[in-house]
This record gives structure tokens, C-alpha cells and sequence, in this order.
């Protein structure tokens, strides 16, 4: 079985020690390259031969992870990449996923969690910090595609009209205020150009917003 | 000597005035009435006179032409013929001197025993013999006594040269006429020969009008007068002037009762115009000033009066208003004149000026100051994360690369997660990294899972932030909407609770509207514990220049904030 090849890229120098120290207790792994930040990994790249897995930090001087991210998508697609990071906020997984990457661990993650993450993606499935991943597949419920001209609220909105809902009832249900409810109402009234409520649902019917 | 006081004042002139015409009048008056009284009284008592005189002068003219024609023998027994020496004798017995010719008539009466008037005749017949006649002055004193005319005092009478009566009194007429005695104005005039009219006292010592005149027929020498009591004629004068007197004092009265209302009429609007004076001089203007029912130039004073408090109590409201910094205060200046008026919108403007200044002043230190101290915890938050983060992770993967007793590595190892974990909680509470990378409405939801999992506290959150167009919205703005969930989740989780939230943040073109509601006990907008919390938030939103409303029963709290997105 040939070795995991494994390239990381950080700009703290102490942590890339520590990091490698803790891989190369482990023979299956090789170590081709310990760099400290996105310009001299891409350099690497082209010079020199391609790793398996990068262990690759978000926060650096210069390129960050997630530009080196959406590289690595694009020119090295077989290159698998771990972003190590002191984030614990779900939107960083969320964005480093869709920039491609195969696993998100924090920086304090155990040598156990470490090595599985490795194999996992080293295999091609995906690894995320367990606490996280939970967080980060509601928080891509929440990113749904939102109608080309009215925004999901005003379509809330519009439907609750169309059940008849006071706007209190409405505030209620949607966690908004009265005022917002009318925000959202005068703002459809100008989309659809429209002179009121009755108008804007015999507008939307038309448009089959409310179907 | 003190201002006398203006009903008084005009009291005394206009009664005064109303007197001396009246008084002038009625003297013109009783002049006229006098004057004319006279002429007329004095021209009848000289037409009776004359009538008199004719009267008297025509008998006489008679008597004689009868005693001429007369036979000397004939039957009247008062005739007879005497010579030139029983002439003489009678003569010289009744005094007479008989003047040449000796025809004539003579005046008995001072010598005829009754007094009464009697005349003798002689006329002579050869030159020894004379026809003499005694003759009874009757005739003449009827003639006299008839008094048509002359009222109840008039009289005529004779007089002689001797100033002794020769005809009756009529005041008098059982006594004989020669024993008064009339030496008067009129009969010393009539005896110098002059005929007249007068006033002054007659035989009786009476004030009479008179009017005299001299009667000479064939030596006799009378003097005639027509004559009536002063008191008499003048008894209508007399009421005139009663009369006169009285309406003198009737129009005295008038006039005092008609000065003192109308004084009172003028003077009341005038004191009643004083008082408001006063009172707007030591400035009371709570005064209600009526027309009142004067008359109409008095009605109109105080309707100016009015116009005036009115304005200036305007100017005092607005300048009260001022004073306690009501700006929005309006006033409106009641002409170009007006420069009180003028110069206090000009003080509210330079006040509003002002006061914006200061405000803007204000809310740009307040901004200042909280983006100073955000910039603050985000050099803090970088320093912990960039500096001692990474040395506790190396640190950590040191020690899992060292060999150490599998016990000893897993406390140690458990140490420095707590470490890197505290320092994490430390960054972020100081700034959220993700804030600044994915912006608020991404944000938020990692705060509310980390509440979640810190609490029994129900975190509903509806993130509607147009999170991929972060134009327009700037780090200031999302780290202060941030920094305003936080105090409120913070005042949830201290004071309320609650157990559920519902959250919302909403994007739109022009704001960004955040909803904030919990079930919790709610508080009193007032009380202290919730102070400072409440404070920052409003204290933000006010430097951002939004919107906030806190509604707080004990269903729960409701907090909506809105703050404008610039155009820029």
C-alpha cells in the first residue's frame, strides 16, 4: 500500500511542527511539503509533484484557504483538501464545502479525529467535525433559491394574505414585526406595481406566485 | 393737591358748563322780557294819559263855552255877578292871583273845604262886572277814576303846582285829594314843562311806572299822570324769574345726573382698561379682555387691547416653549414690525442649529466611541486568534506527538482544549470572526446555535439578510446589529425566564429590520437590572439613526429595531 501524501499549509511554524511530528509517528503517511501560506503551496504544485491530501488553514497572510480552495477546484481537481481551522462557526464549513473541501476540522481536534478525518477523505468520503456537520446541513436548508423577483418572505407574506391573516396574525407567525409585515406588503405593492392588497393577489394568482 | 378722579372731573364741568349757559340764557331772557315789559306798560300808562288829558281838556272847553253863552241871570245857582272889588276880596281869600286877563279858570281846591276838586270861572262882563261860577270838579275826577285798563294798581291823577292832589286817590278815596301831597320825579319834570315816561316811587313812597305830562287850560296848571305799581307789572316777572330759577336748578340736577353716567360710562372702560394694564405690567396675561358694551371707539380699544395680550402672550408661550427646548414649537410673527416676534424664531433657529450640531456632535462621539471600541476587541479577538491560538494548538499536537503516560497526555490534553476553547469563547465574544466574513445574518445563526446549546433556551431564527449582496451594508452596521442580538438573547437569558425566542433579521432595499421576541416575564421599561442592557441597545440604534420600539408586558418582550441602510 503506498504511503498518503500529505502537503500542509500554515502559517503558524510551531503548529506545522507539531502537526507533522503527530503524522509522522504514523508510516503510512509522507510528509511532501510543510508550507506557510496559498502562494508557495500553488508554487509547490507546479513544480513539484501533487499530494494527496492538504491539511490547509483558513486565516493566512496573503492567498487565504478559501481562495487556495477554489484553486485547487479548478486546476487540481484529484487534490483532496482538509481545512483545519480555529472556527467553530458553521458558515465556515458551509463556505468551505461548497469552495470544495472534503473535511473541516478545528485546530484543537484529537490525533484520533485527525487520523480519521485523513482516511475518511483519503477514500473519498467526507469528514466533518461532528459537532458541526449537524449545523451545517440546516444552515444549507436556509440557503434555498429565492424567487427571481419576490423574495421567500413576500411570498410568505403574500400566501398569508391570500388565507386571509391579519398582519398581526402574520407578525406572530413569521417572528416579525407589524411594521415589517408592512414593509414586506408596500414592497411587493411596488414589485408587482400594484395599488393594493386586493390587486396584489389577483396579480400574483396571475403570476402563480401563490400556487 | 391730588388728580381729581374722572367721574368727579367730569361731573363738575359738565355741570358747570350746562349752569352758566342756562343762567345766561335765562338773564338774556328776563332782560328782554323786562325791557319790552316796560316799554309796553309805559306806552299804555301814556296813551291812557292822553286819553285823559283829551277827556279833561275837551270838558273844560265845554264848561266854558257853556259859562260864555250863559246868561249872567240864568238858573244856575252857582253863578253870579260880582264887581272888581268883591273880585279882589275873593281873591285875595282864596289866594288866587288873578293874572290879566282875568277870564279864565282857576283851582278851587286848596280852598274848598272837602278837599275835593273844584273849579272857578270868571269872565268879565263890562269893566266893573264880572261873571263868576263855581263849578264841582266831578266830571273830571269820573273822567280820572275810569280805570279800563290799568289793571288792579293803575290810577291817573292831577296834581297841582302846590304838589298837592287835586284829584282822588283811588287807594285812598275817602280822604281828600289836597291832603296828599305828591312831590315826585314825574311832577317836578311835568311842572318844568317836560311830558315823560318813568319809574319811581309815587305820592305813596310806592314804586310806580309813571307817565306824566303838564295840563294848561286858561290858568289852570295840572299836571297829569297815568301810573301803576311797580309790583304789579312786574308780578309776571317775578314768576318768570321764579321759574327761570327753577329750571336753572332743574338743569343744575340734570346735568350733575347726566355726568355722573356718562362719566360713569367713560370712566368705567377706562378704570376696567387699567387693571388689564396692571395686570399685563406685572405679567399676569391670563386675563380675558371683553369689548364690553361701551361705546364703539371704547369697544374697539379693547379689542386692541386684546389683539395685544394675545400677541404677547404668544410671544411668551413661545418663548416658554423655547426655553424648555421645544423646537418643533411654531410661532408666527405678526408682521415685518414685529421684531419680538422676528427675534424669537430667529433664537428657536439658531436653537434647532444648534441643538442639531450638538446632536450631530454627539451622535458621531457616540459612533466614534463604539467604533473605537469594536475596533478595540477586533485587535484583541485577532491577537488571541492569531497569536495565542496557534501556540495552544502546537502546544497540543506537541504533547500528542510526545511520549508520555497515556493518562498523564490525556489530562494534559483535556487542559489545553479547555484553554483553546476559552480562547475561542474570548475571541468571539470579543468579535466573531464570521461576522466580519459572512456578515450578520450568518452570523446570528451560529450565536443562536451556541445559546441553544449553553440553555434551555428555544432559539427560533428566520435569517432574511441578502447575506451574497453585502453592498450597501457596511461592517459597522453588522457588527451593531450583531452587538444588539446579543445584549437582547443576554437580557432573555439573565432576567426573563422565557422559553422560547423568536428572532428575525430582514433585509430590504432600504433598511434592515430585526425582530426580537420572547416569552418570558417581561420587566418594567423603568427598572434598573435591565438599564444598562437596554441602554447600549437604544444608544446604538440611535447612532445609526433607526428605529426602536421595546414593548415589555408580562407575556413577554417585544423589541423591533430597524436601521436604515445608506445610499451611497
Amino acid at each position: 500500500m503506498s504511503k498518503i501524501k500529505i502537503a500542509i499549509v500554515d502559517d503558524h511554524q510551531l503548529f506545522r511542527d507539531g502537526l507533522a511530528g503527530l503524522l509522522l509517528k504514523h508510516e503510512y503517511f509522507e510528509l511532501l511539503a510543510s508550507l506557510p501560506d496559498g502562494e508557495s503551496l500553488l508554487q509547490f504544485l507546479e513544480e513539484r509533484e501533487s499530494p494527496d491530501i492538504i491539511l490547509l488553514d483558513l486565516t493566512m497572510p496573503g492567498l487565504g484557504g478559501f481562495e487556495v480552495l477554489k484553486r485547487l477546484k479548478k486546476h487540481y481537481k484529484k487534490i483532496r483538501s482538509i481545512v483545519i481551522s480555529m472556527h467553530e462557526d458553521g458558515n465556515y464549513i458551509v463556505k468551505c464545502a461548497k469552495a470544495g473541501a472534503y473535511g473541516y476540522l478545528l485546530k484543537n481536534a484529537d490525533e484520533d479525529e485527525l487520523l480519521t478525518a485523513i482516511h475518511k477523505v483519503y477514500r473519498g468520503e467526507r469528514y466533518y467535525n461532528d459537532d458541526i456537520s449537524a449545523r451545517m446541513f440546516q444552515n444549507l436548508s436556509l440557503q434555498q433559491s429565492i424567487p427571481e423577483k419576490l423574495t421567500k418572505r413576500e411570498i410568505e407574506v403574500l400566501h398569508h394574505l391570500a388565507e386571509g391573516l391579519t398582519t398581526k396574525e402574520m407578525a406572530e407567525k413569521m417572528f416579525i414585526s407589524t411594521r415589517t409585515i408592512e414593509t414586506h406588503r408596500a414592497n411587493m405593492l411596488k414589485k408587482l406595481d400594484v395599488k393594493n392588497t386586493a390587486e396584489l393577489i389577483k396579480r400574483a394568482t396571475q403570476l402563480h406566485l401563490l400556487s | 393737591m391730588p388728580r381729581p378722579k374722572i367721574r368727579l372731573w367730569m361731573s363738575i364741568w359738565m355741570s358747570l358748563l350746562s349752569v352758566v349757559l342756562v343762567t345766561v340764557l335765562s338773564v338774556f331772557f328776563y332782560r328782554a322780557f323786562q325791557t319790552a315789559l316796560n316799554e309796553r306798560v309805559l306806552l299804555q300808562l301814556t296813551s291812557v294819559k292822553r286819553l285823559k288829558k283829551v277827556q279833561i281838556e275837551a270838558y273844560l272847553n265845554r264848561i266854558w263855552e257853556d259859562f260864555t253863552n250863559e246868561p249872567v241871570d240864568g238858573p244856575n245857582p252857582n253863578s253870579f255877578v260880582i264887581d272888581a272889588d268883591q273880585l279882589d276880596t275873593l281873591g285875595r281869600n282864596a289866594g288866587l292871583a288873578f293874572q290879566s286877563p282875568v277870564a279864565g279858570i282857576y283851582d278851587l281846591t286848596p280852598y274848598s273845604d272837602s278837599g275835593a276838586l273844584s273849579l272857578l270861572l270868571i269872565r268879565p262882563l263890562d269893566s266893573l262886572q264880572y261873571a263868576v261860577r263855581r263849578h264841582p270838579g266831578a266830571a273830571i275826577q269820573r273822567i280820572l277814576l275810569e280805570r279800563t285798563g290799568m289793571g288792579e294798581s293803575g290810577e291817573s291823577y292831577l296834581v297841582g303846582r302846590d304838589y298837592h292832589l287835586r284829584s282822588l286817590s283811588r287807594f285812598f278815596p275817602e280822604q281828600a285829594p289836597y291832603s296828599f301831597r305828591a312831590e315826585t320825579e314825574g311832577v317836578k319834570q311835568a311842572l318844568a314843562g317836560k311830558q315823560g315816561t318813568g319809574i319811581f316811587p309815587d305820592y305813596r313812597g310806592v314804586m310806580v311806572y309813571s307817565s306824566y305830562q303838564p295840563i294848561q287850560f286858561k290858568h289852570l296848571n295840572w299836571v297829569i299822570l297815568s301810573e301803576m305799581d311797580v309790583e304789579e307789572v312786574q308780578a309776571p316777572l317775578l314768576e318768570l324769574k321764579r321759574q327761570l330759577v327753577a329750571i336753572v336748578i332743574f338743569v343744575l340736577l340734570l346735568a350733575i345726573l347726566i355726568s355722573y353716567f356718562m362719566a360713569r360710562a367713560f370712566s368705567k372702560p377706562i378704570l376696567r382698561m387699567r387693571s388689564h394694564l396692571h395686570d399685563m405690567a406685572a405679567g399676569n396675561y391670563d386675563i380675558t379682555i371683553s369689548p364690553g358694551k361701551g361705546p364703539k371707539e371704547l369697544g374697539a380699544l379693547f379689542t386692541a387691547l386684546g389683539d395685544l395680550k394675545a400677541s404677547i402672550k404668544g410671544a411668551i408661550h413661545f418663548s416658554q416653549q423655547i426655553g424648555q427646548m421645544e423646537l418643533s414649537a411654531d410661532f408666527e410673527p405678526l408682521g415685518d414690525n414685529d421684531k419680538l416676534g422676528h427675534s424669537l424664531l430667529k433664537m428657536r433657529e439658531q436653537l434647532i442649529r444648534y441643538h442639531q450640531l450638538q446632536e450631530q456632535n454627539n451622535l458621531a462621539n457616540q459612533k466614534s466611541f463604539l467604533n473605537g471600541q469594536e475596533k478595540e476587541r477586533s485587535r484583541l479577538a485577532k491577537e488571541l486568534h492569531d497569536g495565542l491560538g496557534p501556540l495552544l494548538t502546537s502546544l497540543k499536537l506537541s504533547i500528542q506527538s510526545t511520549d508520555l503516560p497515556a493518562p498523564r497526555k490525556t489530562q494534559l490534553k483535556q487542559l489545553l482544549d479547555e484553554m483553546i476553547v476559552e480562547v475561542r469563547r474570548m475571541t468571539y465574544d470579543l468579535m466573531p470572526q464570521a461576522l466580519l466574513d459572512f456578515g450578520v445574518g450568518k452570523a446570528v445563526v451560529h450565536l443562536t446555535e451556541m445559546v441553544r446549546k449553553s440553555s434551555k433556551l428555544n432559539v427560533h431564527y428566520v435569517n432574511s439578510m441578502k447575506d451574497d449582496d453585502p453592498a450597501g451594508l457596511d461592517t459597522e452596521t453588522h457588527i451593531n446589529l450583531f452587538r444588539i442580538i446579543q445584549e437582547l438573547l443576554n437580557n432573555t437569558l439573565k432576567h426573563a425566564q422565557a422559553e422560547n425566542v423568536r428572532l428575525s433579521l430582514t433585509q430590504f432595499d432600504d433598511k434592515v429590520a430585526l425582530y426580537y421576541q420572547d416569552d418570558g416575564k417581561g420587566f418594567k421599561l423603568d427598572e434598573v437590572q435591565y438599564g444598562y442592557g437596554l441602554k447600549n441597545i437604544k444608544e446604538r440604534v440611535k447612532v445609526f439613526n433607526g428605529y426602536l420600539s421595546i414593548h415589555a408586558d408580562e407575556h413577554g418582550t417585544e423589541v423591533e429595531v430597524e436601521i436604515p441602510i445608506k445610499d451611497e
